[in-house]
Formats: structure tokens, sequence, C-alpha cells
């Protein structure tokens, strides 16, 4: 067996506050393919920025990040040194707004080239034509314009595929994409989408895709990972998550969606709100919106059960 | 007669494009809309389509350039001040996010309480009464009265929002983007109080929204508008199962569908949308329709009825057969 690109075993992430410690992440595993679009779903503050963070070293210094064990192809990131070797070069990030990525005061252009020269030690002439490739790559029509505009002068679509092309500049084998779309319209979310894709079928890129959006889950992802208060609830393939959801809370997220044939009719609303991560809970984090709570679920602590194939859940239902 | 009923409406924001010059954005092109006593309608669309321009247009919270804007008979562009204030207290409007639209120094009792001071001679026992009376409508209580917005999470907060536009009893109530800041298992609760909310008070809402399975679960009737003009407005079932209009299509192409069986459709746009600045010529959707002639480029078409449905599109009647399947 190959090993997997990213392995994440016991990753755990707090924040001291003056209300106490808040464990964004609670022990969270994850492992993600070479070429595989893996989903983190989940709603606010569920922790799925903060792993992405965790992963790139970006966690602010009021954080703790512990881990078992956190590599991307063999590498282990816990050693800073190791770190900032592969950060930017083997994985790269994107975010929400790509207009408060970009730095306004420069050249898409030059900010690519810089990146471009300090990966890949190119000279200028190879530096401008691997500039002008990346934007093609990513579906900038007239990318000699492109790299003369500076980010204000570009739509928010453009913007984005822009931030795609510097992440993948110097060639990183996972990008880490939190929310790309979120900020843009849907049509335009459609085409970064296809982008995405494209990518991964191309260049057999691995993406991580970070999302609120179950709807984006559906039509983007291979596998997807249901985050809840730090920990994942549920891993699936994405056909199995979507047909045969196993955690009441995944359950309760697919039935609190409206759709076409919702009309008229109540939505499964899940009742309460996310806990505040700041008070440790023994056994299930969702046990107490969970509408199957057992006496257990308030003390046993669940780990993640293989119920099929490809397929674990953190319930004691199963 | 209809409660609400729009005529040509149109809003102009000038632009400076230097020192001495401005342009004129056409953020509202003269749109036409009726809302029935107790129906819903949606209005969707894009970022900067003038779905938010509108509504506001239309509680003249920003005045108009011209149109009509009828509410129960009356015009409300014409109206004076004290006479706009009387007719307020039938109309009242909820924003995407409750911690911008609530002051932060108002304890819940005074956020609901000021529209009962303000329209009403409700007072001390009597008004409290009232407001938490508002407060229960909206599955809260008591234990509220005290909190102010930032104690509170998102959900409660869009529900103080929500009784704070219940508490006058309007007849209307624009809803801008209720559930668009909110999670979605809360966005699932806060939807759960609107439908109880419509049937319990028979309230008329015009509810604006990007998400078109939100508006499509709430809404009788949809408009979808583009750059300032209704493309397309009809029976939401009817414009869900078939659009007629090849923007409708695209736009419902995108929504990503939570269901994997669904394939994403082909029909999807290239471009983004144009400047309102220089929105182009004749139809403005030709330069990303994927149907688009050269009739498209040099004329407007106007909104025209077929099969019970309104669509501005030159080539709607030719284009329908190969819609059927």
């Amino acid at each position: 067996m190959t090993l997997p690109l990213l392995e994440i075993r016991g990753l755990r992430v707090s924040f001291s506050t003056p209300a106490g410690v808040f464990r964004a992440v609670n022990d969270l595993d994850l492992t993600l393919e070479r070429g595989e679009i893996f989903g983190l779903v989940g709603e606010t503050g569920c922790g799925k920025t903060v792993t992405a963070l965790a992963l790139m070293g970006l966690i602010p210094p009021t954080g703790r990040v512990a881990a078992s064990r956190l590599s991307l192809d063999g590498v282990d990131l816990l050693s800073p040194r190791n770190l900032s070797k592969v950060r930017g070069r083997r994985m790269a990030m994107i975010f929400q707004d790509p207009a408060a990525s970009l730095n306004p005061t420069f050249t898409i252009g030059q900010q690519l080239s810089h990146v471009i020269r300090h990966h890949l030690r190119l000279d200028s002439a190879s530096t401008r034509r691997r500039a002008i490739e990346l934007l093609n790559d990513v579906g900038l029509a007239e990318p000699k314009a492109i790299l003369r505009a500076y980010p204000h002068q570009l739509s928010g679509g453009m913007q984005q595929r822009a931030m795609i092309a510097l992440a993948l500049a110097s060639g990183a084998d996972l990008l880490i994409a939190d929310e790309p779309t979120t900020a843009l319209d849907v049509t335009i979310q459609a085409q970064i989408l296809r982008l995405l894709k494209s990518l991964r079928d191309r260049h057999g890129l691995t993406i991580l895709l970070i999302t609120h959006d179950l709807g984006v889950v559906a039509q983007t992802c291979d596998r997807v990972a249901v985050l809840y208060a730090g920990c994942v609830a549920e891993t699936a393939l994405t056909a199995q998550l979507f047909r045969a959801p196993k955690h009441p809370y995944t359950h309760g997220l697919l039935g609190a969606l409206p759709r076409p044939g919702s009309r008229g009719k109540l939505l499964s609303a899940i009742e309460g709100s996310v806990p505040s991560g700041i008070s440790a809970t023994a056994g299930c984090p969702f046990a107490a919106r969970c509408p199957s709570v057992m006496n257990r679920c308030k003390t046993e602590p669940l780990p993640l059960k293989s119920v099929a194939d490809a397929h674990a859940v953190a319930c004691h239902l199963y | 007669m209809p409660l609400l009923e729009v005529r040509s409406l149109v809003k102009q924001f000038p632009v400076s494009t230097g020192l001495f010059s401005r342009r004129w954005a056409q953020a509202v092109d003269h749109v036409d809309l009726t809302v029935n006593a107790g129906e819903t309608i949606g209005v969707v669309g894009e970022s900067g389509c003038g779905k938010t321009t509108l509504v506001r247009c239309l509680l003249r919270i920003i005045e108009p350039t011209s149109g009509q804007v009828i509410f129960e008979g009356d015009d409300l562009l014409g109206l004076d001040q004290p006479s706009l204030r009387a007719k307020r207290r039938d109309m009242a409007i909820v924003y995407q996010n409750p911690y911008l639209s609530l002051s932060p120094r108002l304890a819940v009792r005074d956020l609901i309480g000021e529209p009962l001071l303000t329209h009403t001679s409700l007072r001390g026992r009597a008004l409290i009464d009232r407001v938490v009376e508002n407060l229960e409508a909206v599955g809260l209580s008591a234990d509220h009265l005290n909190k102010r917005a930032r104690e509170l999470s998102g959900g409660q907060a869009q529900r103080v929002a929500i009784a704070r536009a219940l508490a006058l009893r309007p007849k209307l109530i624009v809803l801008d983007e209720p559930t668009s800041a909110l999670d979605v298992s809360v966005q699932a609760q806060v939807l759960n109080l609107l439908v109880k909310l419509r049937a319990e008070f028979g309230l008329t809402y015009l509810f604006i929204s990007h998400n078109l399975d939100v508006v499509q679960h709430l809404a009788d009737r949809i408009a979808v508008m583009y750059l300032g003009r209704i493309v397309e407005f009809g029976e939401a079932e009817k414009l869900f199962r078939r659009a007629h209009h090849p923007y409708t299509m695209a736009l419902l192409a995108s929504t990503p569908e939570p269901d994997p069986d669904i394939k994403e459709s082909s029909v999807a746009l290239e471009g983004s949308v144009p400047s309102l600045l220089a929105p182009p010529s004749g139809c403005h959707f030709h330069p990303r329709c994927p149907w688009a002639q050269d009739r498209c480029r040099a004329e407007s078409p106007a909104l025209r009825v077929e099969e019970g449905r309104l669509a501005r599109c030159h080539f709607l009647v030719e284009r329908l057969p190969a819609l059927k399947n």
C-alpha cells in the first residue's frame, strides 16, 4: 500500500481565553489519499479552519497544537524546520476572501514571480513563462493583461483564480481550500469548483476542501468528514454519507436543508446550539442536542467506529 | 386590490468617475411587481442585481428616482412624512445580520418595545406584556428581556429582530437575506419560525435571498433579477421545474444540489456579472447567454407572458419547445 499523502493522528488545538481553555480541535484523525478531493464540513466553530491552520503552522501564539502524528508524504510537519521546507512548496492554502489574501499594492505578475523565484529559482524570462502558464492553467483568459493588473481590477472570481495560481506556483501536491467559494456568487462558485476538479484531474492535485455547504460537498468531493465541536462525527465516501448517513448530527444537517420538495413542510431543525468548547465534555459533544441520546452518551468517550468500508462514525448507536 | 404594487420603479446612484465627472448606475431599472395579501414573493439574484436596493426603495429607506410604489391604494412616493410614518406601521424589515441591525446598547425589552412606544399608547406593564408576547411568538421567553444582542446566539438575535419587526403586527414584512448569516441547523429553525408566523398572523412576505433553495422553500412566486431588471417572474414551483429565462436556468444549474446522485448540469455560465456603469446593450444578459443572437445585442426585450409566467427574452417562444422535455 502506498503512503497516504496527508496523515493526521490525534490532532488537538486549544486556545487560552480569559474564560478558560477553548478546545477548538479534539483528537482529530484524518487521512488524505493522493489525488482526492476531501471535504471537511461543519458549522461555525466546529474546528474546520483551525485544523487547516494547524496543518500550515499558522495557529497564532495563543494557541497550542499537539498531535501524535502530522505528516505530509512522510515528512513530519510537527518539526518547524520540516514545516518551513514544505509549506508553500508542497502544500499551499487559499482562503475565503481572495481580495484580503492578495497584496493590493503589487500586480498579479509581481506577486506570482515573487513566489516562483522564491521556490523554483528561475531566471526572469522563465519566471514570466511559468507565470503565464499558471494563469492559463487556472482559466484566466489574456494572462498577459492579468500579469499587469492589480487585484482590485479583477472580479471576485478572477481574484480567486489568481489566488489558486499563486498557491500552485511552486507545484504543490496538496491544496487546502478554506471556503474558497463562500464569498462568490453561485454562477462564479460553479466555475471555481469546476476549476478545482479539473486541476485534480489534470495534475493529480490533492485538495482539502473546507466548506459549510453540503451542496458543494455533494458535487465536488470524493470523501468527506463531518466535524462537530472539534471532533470527526462521521467520515465516509461522499455518496455513502448522503445516501446512508449514520450519525444523528449528519441526519440533522441533511434534514435541515431546504430543497425542492420541502416547500410548505417543516424542516427538521436541530434544536439548541453548538456547545461553547470551553467546558470539557466527557462523552459525546452532540449528546445535549441529540434526538437519540442514551445515558452512556453523556459519560463514555467514543472513538470512530468503522461501520462499512471507508465509512466510520463516532456514535454509541453503532 | 394587491397589497403592494410597484410600477416602473427606477433607482439611479451617482458614481464619480473623476474629479468633476460622474455617471449614473441604474441599480433598479423599471421594475414592476405586484404582491397580493397573504402571499410570499421571493426575489433572487446575484450580488449587485439590485434586489436589496429594490426593497429599500419600496420602504423609502432610500428615495427612488422615479416610479410608483402603491401600498394599499396609496402611492408611498407621494406621501408626506407624517402620512408615511403612519403607513410604516404596516411594513417592517428584517436584515441579514442581527448584530448589525439591532442596537448593541439596547436590551431586548427596548429593542422590541421601541416600535410600540413610537406607534402605540402602550406604556409600563402593558408594554412589557406585549414585548413578552412577541418574544414568545418567536420562541424566546421573558428570560431574554434584559439581554443585549451580543449576549445572544446568532439564531436568538435574529429571532429578536423578527419579534421587533412583528411588534406592530404589520401587513408586510420584508426579509432581506434573513438566514444568510446563520448556520444550516439554525437557518432551519428560523425558516420554520417564518412559516409558523406567516400562518399565525396572516403575514405577507417579500423575501430577498441569493440562495435559491431557501427561496423556493418559502415563496409562492419568485422574481429573478439580473443587473437591475426582473428577467423572470412566476410561480415558484413552475419556475423551479422549468425555467424560461436562460439566466434562471443557469442560476438553477449553478446551485450545488446536496445530493451526489444529481449530477451537475452542463448549463454553466462563463464570465461574470457586468458593471452597472457600463451595462451591455440590448438584453443585459447577452454576453453570457449561450443562445444570444444579433437581435439580443441590439434590442432590449420586454417582459412578456408565456404559459402564465413573465420572462424577458426575445427567443422565448422559439426556445420553449426545446425546454419541454
